[in-house]
């Protein structure tokens, strides 16, 4: 391990990262999807196409390690540069333990790193909810760095651990451009901590995020439509949307049938996607008559959005009014990309009920048995934002619908 | 020319020149509330984005303010279109709806085009083919008004106006039949709001995927047929395609929120409109001269005659 915190230590303003060269695994990624207490994705990149591309397995405390050989490997769908996609699947894990990964291209190795699995334990987890690092990727990095940082932090004694990301998407300014690609998934590599750690993502999909790229970085079988959701904990349940397909079609079916599913067993219930339908600064989306009576209607307890280029806390929104009983709308985007003015005079954002802002960000929410945590943490660590709300009262009654 | 009817004596030219400046003004007054009401629109972005990712890094109460004035200019100059077309009007709002295209074309807004053999750069350009139509009424008015005050439908001067206005709504139905095929969720999400509220029935998104395809492949095969012949026929449906198109945004999600956008596409009824004018005044004349020619050999025979006939007569003398 000494390597890997070598590896990881800035000793400059810019962090080192993986040199894309070879054979040699670099811009790592660890992706979660449906079940993150029991599976994983690890991506990679190579400069070169290689011809055996491999996970080396170990469970922390345990010698043996086992060799999980990448499920997909080819190249990214762009003209240039080329570089080449590794997906290596990591099934049948055990819930709230901790796995040593090295990635391994023709012999060529990456430092080993660690990650934890999701717990199948009903206890306290956190998320980090954040989007838009499309452009300024000076503070991109830099917000990078202080995720990784606070991830660390998480995991000390008497602090709820930071398990995932969730990015609300805008990765880049131009999903089909490969450059943009290659500069985010270096720059991603700056999550992983001084010892480490990896920093699980849960992507959505933005409108910059057009094209086949985006399914090949994040391990989504070809022209997948990128909804799914993802069960951080027996208790939370994440849903990811997709704002750049058909909002009225299937998805709209399966957002209906999932909440119907998921709104009795799950006490929190937490949706994802890039574009807002209560926006701070620009309109809204279709989503706001497609999906929020769904939301409504099955009680989501918070819905994160992207886009706006700013920070936002709503007020709790049922059938367009203020009501205790609503949905709050939060996020907006401020993982890099530079700030807007939310417009305040909107009526979902008026204080002191809603709150919003500007600068680079990050949204950190936690949740236990009685309450979830809101909370916005700016670039410089200062807490901008800070709020909770307790458990439905409908939460346990028999469904409504 | 004593044959031609009031419509083929200048009439239809000035109703080619109304339907113009009808179009521009429609165009003029969508874009003045996109710019001034909504506000959320590529120039804005384009002026807001950093110069990395191709922007201009303005602050955003500069850009805000500078669109504030485009709008209100624009809006302005539709006013004039329809009072007076002149260079000096036409020729800012051709340059604001180009430069909306470059803004788009920068910060890679509207739709994208996928195609995994194509550089990214040139991708990049597909909004000058879908804008092009945007750009291309104003221009065109532009070029009529820079005519002069009298119009020859037959001269080379409308000729070549109408080329461009033909040739620009086969490219804008070539690029939107490639987002149709390619099956544009917006497009899909249009069909089945629009099928909701008209019919009150939900059309299932597989089935709006296959009408889409359809649909696409129509507008490409029509938009080669446009180029190819000169059947009213063909540049009739297109105009009426347009119509039914632009209007489908208020159709689908009412006329607050969307009037400006069905008005932003009046080029696409408004420039094959214009053709078809066009067209239809040239065969009509086209038809009278027919119908006249065989009268007037006639009457050129019996002069023939008559003159054959005197000839004798006037050698008898």
């Amino acid at each position: 391990m000494t390597s890997v915190a070598l590896r990881f230590s800035c000793t400059t303003a810019v962090c080192e990262v993986a040199e894309l060269a070879g054979s040699t695994p670099a811009q790592w990624r660890l992706v979660w999807k449906s079940d993150p207490s029991t599976s994983a994705t690890l991506c990679w990149s190579t400069a070169v196409a290689g011809s055996r591309h491999e996970v080396l397995l170990r469970e922390a405390g345990v010698d043996d390690g086992v060799s999980i050989v990448a499920i997909r490997n080819g190249k990214y769908s762009a003209t240039t540069p080329t570089l080449f996609f590794h997906h290596a699947k990591l099934e049948k894990l055990k819930p709230a333990t901790k796995y040593y990964v090295t990635l391994v291209s023709d012999g060529q190795r990456s430092p080993e790193m660690y990650f934890l699995t999701a717990p199948a334990e009903d206890l306290p987890v956190s998320f980090l909810f954040g989007a838009d690092s499309r452009s300024g990727r000076k503070a991109r990095q830099h917000m990078n760095r202080m995720l990784a940082g606070m991830v660390t932090e998480s995991y000390l004694a008497d602090r709820v651990p930071i398990l995932a990301l969730a990015h609300g998407g805008d990765y880049i300014y131009d999903g089909r451009d490969l450059r943009l690609w290659s500069q985010w998934m270096s720059d991603h590599e700056l999550t992983v901590g001084p010892d480490g750690r990896m920093l699980p993502i849960i992507p959505a999909r933005g409108n910059h995020d057009g094209g086949e790229v985006f399914n090949e970085v994040f391990a989504f079988p070809p022209n997948d439509k990128n909804y799914y959701s993802t069960d951080l904990g027996p208790q939370l349940r994440l849903v990811t949307l997709n704002t750049e397909i058909s909002v009225a079609g299937d998805q709209q079916e399966w957002l209906q049938a999932e909440l119907a599913s998921a709104r009795p067993v799950r006490r929190w219930l937490v949706a994802q996607y890039h574009r807002p339908a209560f926006p701070a600064v620009k309109q809204s989306w279709l989503n706001l008559v497609h999906w929020v009576p769904l939301f409504e209607s099955y009680d989501l307890d918070l819905a994160c959005e992207g886009d706006g280029h700013n920070i936002k806390r709503s007020v709790p929104i049922r059938n367009f009014k203020v009501d205790p009983t609503g949905v709050v709308y939060i996020g907006e985007g401020g993982l890099g990309v530079g700030q807007r003015s939310p417009k305040r005079d909107r009526w979902y954002l008026t204080p002191p009920q809603a709150k919003t802002g500007q600068g680079h960000h990050v949204q950190l929410l936690t949740f236990d048995r009685q309450q979830y945590t809101y909370r916005v943490v700016m670039l410089d660590g200062a807490v901008f934002d800070e709020s909770t709300r307790p458990v439905r009262e409908t939460y346990g009654a028999p469904s409504r619908n | 020319m004593a044959g031609r009817s009031r419509w083929q004596n200048g009439f239809g030219c000035e109703a080619i020149l109304l339907t113009l400046r009808a179009t521009v003004a429609l165009q003029c007054l969508g874009n003045w509330r996109w710019l001034t009401q909504v506000q959320e629109t590529p120039l804005l972005h384009w002026m807001l984005d950093p110069v990395d990712v191709g922007g201009l890094a303005w602050s955003e109460p500069t850009a805000i303010a500078v669109q504030q004035w485009i709008g209100w200019l624009v809006l302005l100059a539709g006013m004039v279109v329809l009072w007076r077309p002149a260079v000096w009007v036409l020729a800012p709002i051709a340059l604001v709806q180009t430069t909306i295209t470059v803004a788009m074309w920068q910060i890679g807004a509207g739709y994208a085009w996928q195609v995994d053999w194509l550089p990214v750069r040139l991708l990049m350009l597909f909004p000058f083919a879908s804008q092009l139509l945007r750009m291309a009424a104003p221009a065109a008015l532009l070029m009529l008004s820079a005519n002069g005050s009298s119009l020859n439908a037959d001269g080379i001067g409308v000729r070549r106006t109408m080329q461009l206005l033909r040739w620009a709504t086969a490219i804008v139905f070539v690029a939107h039949g490639i987002e149709a095929v390619q099956l544009n969720p917006k497009f899909i999400d249009l069909m089945i709001d629009s099928t909701a509220r008209v019919f009150g029935t939900r059309l299932p998104e597989a089935v709006a995927g296959q009408v889409l395809v359809v649909i696409g492949v129509v507008d490409i095969a029509v938009a080669l047929a446009l180029v190819s012949t000169e059947s009213l026929l063909v540049v009739g449906w297109i105009a009426c395609w347009g119509l039914i198109t632009a209007t489908s945004r208020i159709v689908a999600h009412g006329w607050e929120s969307s009037w400006h956008e069905t008005l932003t596409r009046a080029p696409h009824f408004g420039a094959p409109l214009a053709v078809a004018l066009w067209w239809h005044l040239l065969k009509s004349r086209s038809h009278t001269e027919q119908r006249d020619r065989p009268t007037q050999t006639a009457n050129s025979s019996a002069e023939n005659d008559e003159t054959n006939n005197q000839r004798p007569a006037t050698s008898m003398v």
